[in-house]
């Protein structure tokens, strides 16, 4: 049944808004344990380095419950909090309770997996696991959870596929755990006041390099070099340049295109997001070691989903760090240049809500001249990105609380230790490989053999190429020059 | 002025791979443009209202234009708000 819409619609029926409400209630365990003592955090299941099974996982605290008591827990709690999500989303529980069970299990196998000794130990962790030799490979769960997820998305029996999808939602998983980024954010700004600000609003140079240097760009291209129509050519210069597949949707809503628009530039925006995100972390580590706030920031500027782009920070974060303790001596604090990879890209998402706006007045009023039909400035709330809300949101109360009810920042930051550490850790981490479990399983690269795709994924490829990945690379260099990670004590 | 326009009339829009289609409980338009749509809307209005000035909201149906795994990246397409004076020719 049709019905007008207003503010509030949406707030209890999509995943975006559900990410705000998941993030924000595990950001706020966190801060009652923090300030009340009792312990509504410490069941959160932490992985870590092992050589012997048994040290694979634990609680988060480790005095609350044992290790399998911990896991099957973190399954439940998990299962049932994001159930009810799906709740009120009206999607089919059971298939979800399957398939969410099924997308769990796997990221945990991969998660053990990949943090065994012998794959994950750098040379100096080496003698405190017992082993002589390992491959230092940091982040190799990540990996290992995306590889998994890609032998079913592109191997599997269509049935299964489309089924597990249910429960493989990468950019829902992913926004869950960017609030819970926030929190991270805020907490560890408590110590790093002037640099997690100067991270936050360097990150604000994306929407200059995005707005108006790709967009413009990337039009220009797609209708003179590969003479696409105005309607494709907007969209897909959207997605390229903005926020991917919710940029592309957003213009094509904004432009009134047909929904076949938008719906194949998706698919290919997900196949090439993580072409980069497999490629990209490696080349930076390789390449741009002497800059890597900046090298985690240009991923926010050219890699094109929320999902991909976190979870390219996470394996640059990793590659990083671990190139860092091996070559340098030195311990640099986890999770700043994926901030910086996730800043860049929050930055660029605040804005889509405007743009949809822009374009939906060009469209209507200048291209189209429709009568009688008035662009809404609603617009722009409605497509804002409310997971962002809980993101900032979480920031702010993290700070607020540090810098109010206690003493001193050393102080503070050690209360807020208890509560928050397993949340912005552990479960965020999880969340990442649930992430990246899930992109494996949505990206079918069979996409790229589709009918009259050929001319769109010659011109996706030539634009991030030739304009979005070198100028990226330039415009987060100027913006965060000299930037390096705070060591950890 | 918009204040005018006291009667609403919501209509869900959904594209067939062809044309546009909006629809209601009481109305049904089958269009290749919007701009058809919009004609076809104030065709159908005149003739069941009159006269009058009428603000006219489209949706575009997400749930069946827009595949499964889309949704998470977007929460909705269009949203149109259109203004229909049904006493001017």
């Amino acid at each position: 049944m049709a019905e007008e819409r207003r503010w509030y619609t949406g707030m209890f029926s999509t995943e975006d808004w559900w990410a705000f409400w998941l993030g924000t209630f595990f950001v706020l365990l966190g801060i009652i344990t923090s300030l009340s003592g009792v312990d509504l955090v410490g069941w959160i299941v932490k992985f870590g380095k092992w050589v012997a099974l048994e040290k694979a996982f634990r609680a988060s605290h480790k005095e609350l419950m044992s290790p399998i008591a911990s896991l099957i827990s973190s399954y439940i709690i998990l299962m049932l909090t994001t159930a009810v999500g799906a709740f009120f989303m009206k999607w089919d529980l059971k298939k979800y309770f399957a398939a969410f069970t099924i997308v769990f299990w796997l990221s945990v196998l991969a998660y053990i997996i990949g943090e065994n000794a012998y794959i994950a130990a750098t040379t100096l962790d080496r003698a405190k696991y017992g082993i002589d030799w390992s491959l230092s490979l940091g982040g190799a769960f990540y990996i290992m959870a995306l590889i998994v997820g890609l032998i079913i998305g592109n191997f599997a029996p269509k049935g299964f596929r489309e089924f597990i999808k249910l429960g493989a939602r990468p950019e829902w998983f992913i926004k869950v755990a960017i609030v819970m980024l926030g929190a991270k954010l805020g907490y560890l700004a408590i110590k790093s006041f002037g640099y997690a600000i100067h991270l936050l609003t360097a990150g604000a140079s994306a929407t200059i390099a995005a707005y108006l240097l790709f967009w413009p760009l990337a039009f220009l291209v797609g209708r003179k070099l590969f003479k696409l129509s105005r309607e494709w050519a907007a969209c897909l210069a959207s997605g390229i340049s903005i926020c991917g597949v919710s940029a592309a949707i957003a213009t094509a809503g904004a432009i009134r295109a047909r929904p076949i628009v938008p719906v194949m530039i998706s698919a290919l925006i997900v196949v090439f997001a993580v072409i980069e995100l497999i490629v990209l972390p490696g080349i930076l580590a390789a390449f741009w070691f002497n800059e890597p706030i900046a090298a985690g920031a240009s991923l926010g500027l050219t890699v094109k989903t929320d999902g991909a782009d976190a979870a390219a920070g996470a394996i640059l974060d990793e590659l990083m760090r671990s190139r860092a303790a091996i070559e340098l001596g030195q311990k640099w604090e986890e999770g700043w240049i994926l901030m910086s990879a996730v800043n860049t890209k929050i930055w660029i998402d605040m804005f889509i809500g405007v743009w949809a706006f822009v374009l939906a007045t060009i469209w209507v009023y200048r291209v189209e001249r429709r009568p009688g039909e008035k662009v809404q400035k609603m617009e722009i709330w409605w497509r804002f990105p409310k997971f962002v809300l809980g993101y900032f949101l979480a920031m702010f109360l993290l700070l607020i609380i540090g810098f109010n009810l206690y003493p001193d920042t050393a102080s503070a930051y050690k209360a807020l230790t208890l509560g928050i550490k397993p949340v912005e850790g552990s479960l965020r981490k999880f969340f990442f490989v649930l992430t990246f479990t899930s992109i494996g399983i949505v990206t079918d690269f069979r996409a790229l053999k589709q009918e009259g795709l050929g001319r769109l994924t010659a011109a996706y490829a030539f634009i991030l190429a030739v304009i979005i990945i070198p100028i990226g690379w330039l415009i987060a260099w100027l913006f965060h020059m000299g930037m390096m990670p705070p060591t950890a004590p | 002025m918009i204040e005018d326009f006291m009667i609403t009339i919501n209509f869900d829009v959904l594209h067939d791979g062809r044309k546009w289609i909006a629809k209601n409980d009481e109305i049904n338009v089958i269009g290749e443009t919007l701009a058809e749509i919009d004609e076809k809307i104030k065709e159908r209005l005149k003739e069941i209202l009159g006269k009058g000035k009428i603000k006219v909201t489209m949706e575009l149906d997400f749930r069946k234009n827009i595949p499964h795994w889309i949704w998470q990246y977007h929460p909705y397409y269009f949203y149109r708000t259109i203004y229909i004076d049904l006493d001017q020719p």
